[in-house]
């Protein structure tokens, strides 16, 4: 019982250092205590210190297998492996809390110790914001879903992980999503601290976008890893399913990745302000809806389980109390949201950042419609209607296709203004590399308008993306003789944030297109095999030999024995079922054979007595791309996030206020002098 | 469980009240490097910093001359 109370203890400690850091950090901003706000920094680094202990606390716990403790009795079994043990820290609500509180702490804890040195002024009144939601999670984890309190007794077992999550994907997912999401709270507040200290833009908007995209860079991995474990363990041989948990991950997504655009907007041309803002202080909002909706049930159409504690409601919560904080904020600041210049008209980067960002937005706003849908309609007209897959398909593809066009034809657009012709020119390879792509899928078996116009506009995309390689290279390469391979290496460095954007398209279009094919060109048997029976799809054939039962770590499988034949090619596959004890249904093992144009993917949905099987086995194209996608997106994220950081000294010094406290550059506004 | 609780309390004290009752003088943290003359790469620290170099105060008269706390100059 030792860690328990030592875990206890540490929550308890952790949610007074927080509170200190919020109160203690406000008296010391309006004060202007400098030692106040070193505690404050102490406090932060000791809200840090006890989340981590907490942690650790219930990881000890899970490892050594103290069933008296409920998240470890909940989550957690003898028979469960190390690995597992592990993340059924995140197994439940309770775990899940105090991992997003330890989390946000360490985000806290890496301000106080990097970014103090580095702006002392507005660091100080972040913190402060940050440890706001902090002292939330903390309060929910000490006295709502506290994961140290007993389970009554002193049981010999534990109920057991839910078996789907007994997978290594889902491992790495929750803490991507988690890390993701709950980034996502670091721009947000750097955003108020800003707006409230009258901040130049120039000097926070750098940094808020270097967190926005380390934060969109673990949700667009998190985003995929999810995908690739509902395909490989649900067993209906997709990955999206437009699943209102699946909603509530995409939304902060969907705005971040605006958000991302729109500071392009402001950093070369100082406009949108009031929508940049927004759109910082709107994803903070959705990632609170999105841990709403997964962990309330508000929406029952869900496939996903995380919901029993009530927690749900505390969010609603702290939702309307930030809209009402971050509303008054905005609203108090509107002077800062005027921009500094008007927008260019007609073809130009700027008309294509308004576009791409006014895309995301609809297209957040369909999701976030249909994903509450039911709740509108029961309250509008007293009945739950469930908009189902196609609602979703039918009203985004068409702006995901121009999100794709958008996006190959940004490099060969101009600041300021470009004429058509000139663009058309330079566009010539990335037109015709997509009419291609439409035609090669069309033949393939995608034959709807959209479907061809969604792969051109991929394969347009792609190929844009990788001429500007191209041009960088030879760039590179001119009146020097470069190996061509140094020369990319060279023009990437000298401009990571532009290329490592480019890598970021790139994915999105291998992802477009693995998506399009896998969704249009799929093939399905679903068939009865009696013992030595085959069975053809596709051109692979399957020869159904027999089933084994195996045990493998505490289950029993059931699996059957297939030869399975393509060409040349030759090898077994064995698909199966899981019979978890204490589980009344059976997890799918499903076999899949991975190849880099077409995956062949075998579900047993049924055994009898007399060994005979009900088979489904698919034949998915290109769906190894998307997967191959979240490698790219991440490698991407990284080249940008390696770029090093434009500290605008030159924009510093002629910031006629950029030298003055926060409470100086408030008086000069209020005394009617220009804050900016 | 008791040794651990102490050790997390003396941490966590430590923390929070060593900087309160620090008999340093109050210089904000950062600016250690301003004992001197004021040269471009101070100065330069010091937008960074946004602190006088000198007094530690923060530059509530920049762009102005001189800090309007300690007199100090840096045209």
């Amino acid at each position: 019982m030792t860690m328990v109370w030592v875990g206890r203890y540490a929550l308890l400690v952790g949610l007074l250092s927080s509170s200190w850091a919020v109160f203690g950090g406000w008296a010391a901003n309006r004060m202007r205590k400098l030692r106040w706000q070193e505690s404050v920094r102490g406090g932060v680094m000791a809200l840090t210190l006890c989340t981590t202990t907490a942690v650790f606390a219930l990881e000890y716990l899970l490892m050594t297998g103290d069933y008296a403790v409920r998240a470890v009795y909940n989550h957690s079994d003898q028979a469960l492996p190390m690995l597992y043990k592990l993340g059924a820290l995140w197994g439940g609500d309770s775990g899940s809390v105090l991992f997003w509180g330890w989390i946000l702490s360490l985000y806290a804890g890496w301000l106080a110790w990097r970014s103090w040195s580095r702006d002392r002024v507005l660091t100080p009144v972040v913190i402060p914001l940050v440890g706001s939601v902090s002292i939330f999670f903390l309060l929910l984890s000490n006295f709502v879903v506290n994961p140290f309190w007993p389970v009554g007794g002193h049981p010999a077992n534990g109920v057991g992980l839910d078996p789907l999550l007994q997978n290594l994907v889902m491992t790495i997912h929750p803490p991507a999503m988690y890390t993701g999401l709950i980034g996502l709270t670091v721009p947000a507040a750097y955003t108020m601290a800003a707006l409230w200290t009258r901040t130049p833009w120039a000097e926070w908007i750098g940094p808020v976008r270097r967190w926005t995209l380390f934060s969109w860079g673990c949700l667009s991995t998190a985003l995929i890893l999810g995908g690739m474990w509902a395909y490989m363990d649900l067993g209906w041989g997709g990955y999206w399913a437009w699943d209102p948990v699946e909603n509530a991950a995409l939304l902060p997504w969907l705005t971040a990745t605006a958000f991302l655009h729109a500071v392009q907007l402001e950093q070369k041309r100082g406009v949108f302000r009031g929508w940049t803002a927004s759109l910082s202080v709107g994803t903070f909002l959705l990632t609170l809806v999105a841990t709403y909706i997964t962990r309330s049930g508000v929406l029952k159409n869900s496939v996903h389980s995380f919901t029993g504690t009530g927690v749900g409601p505390y969010f609603v919560v702290l939702f309307w109390v930030s809209v009402a904080a971050f509303g008054w904020v905005l609203w108090s600041r509107r002077d800062m949201l005027k921009d500094r210049r008007a927008l260019d008209s007609g073809l130009s980067k700027e008309s294509l950042y308004l576009l791409i960002n006014m895309t995301f937005a609809v297209i957040a706003g369909i999701v976030l419609v249909g994903t509450f849908f039911p709740v509108i309609s029961k309250a509008l007209v007293k009945q739950s209607v469930v908009l189902n897959v196609s609602f979703f398909n039918l009203s985004t593809a068409p702006l995901f296709v121009l999100v794709a066009l958008v996006m190959g034809s940004a490099p060969a657009v101009r600041w300021h203004g470009t004429r058509v012709g000139v663009a058309l020119r330079y566009l010539r390879a990335p037109i015709a590399a997509g009419a291609v792509t439409g035609c090669i899928f069309w033949l393939a078996g995608s034959r709807t308008a959209m479907d061809g116009a969604g792969a051109g506009a991929a394969g347009f995309a792609l190929v844009s993306m990788l001429q500007e390689y191209r041009r960088g290279a030879l760039s590179e390469r001119r009146g020097r003789h470069r190996p061509a391979v140094v020369a990319l290496v060279a023009a990437v460095g000298r401009n990571r944030r532009k290329f490592g954007g480019y890598l970021v398209h790139m994915a999105y279009a291998v992802v477009m297109l693995g998506v399009i094919a896998s969704h249009t060109q799929s093939v399905s048997v679903v068939r009865t095999v009696h013992p030595g029976q085959t069975i053809a799809v596709a051109g692979y054939r399957l020869h159904y030999q027999g089933l084994n039962v195996v045990l493998h770590s505490g289950h029993q499988i059931t699996e059957a024995r297939l030869a399975v034949e393509n060409g040349s090619q030759r090898w077994e596959a064995t698909p199966g079922m899981s019979f978890f004890p204490g589980s009344r249904q059976p997890v799918a093992q499903i076999s899949i054979h991975e190849g880099p144009l077409k995956d062949l993917y075998v579900v047993l949905e049924g055994t009898s007595g007399n060994g005979t099987i009900l088979l489904d086995a698919m034949v998915n194209p290109l769906v190894t791309w998307i997967w191959a996608g979240m490698f790219v997106v991440a490698a991407g994220t990284l080249v940008a996030l390696s770029a090093p950081v434009s500290r605008r000294k030159a924009g510093l010094s002629r910031d006629a206020h950029s030298g003055l406290t926060w409470q100086a550059r408030n008086r000069h506004a209020t005394e009617g002098r220009d804050p900016l | 469980m008791v040794v651990l609780a102490i050790l997390l309390t003396a941490a966590v004290v430590a923390l929070i009240v060593a900087p309160l009752v620090s008999q340093s003088p109050e210089i904000p943290y950062g600016v250690s490097f301003a004992r001197g003359p004021i040269t471009p790469e101070v100065l330069d620290r010091m937008l960074d910093s946004r602190f006088c170099p000198v007094c530690a105060s923060p530059l509530a008269g920049y762009p102005s001359e001189a800090c309007r706390v300690c007199g100090t100059r840096w045209d």
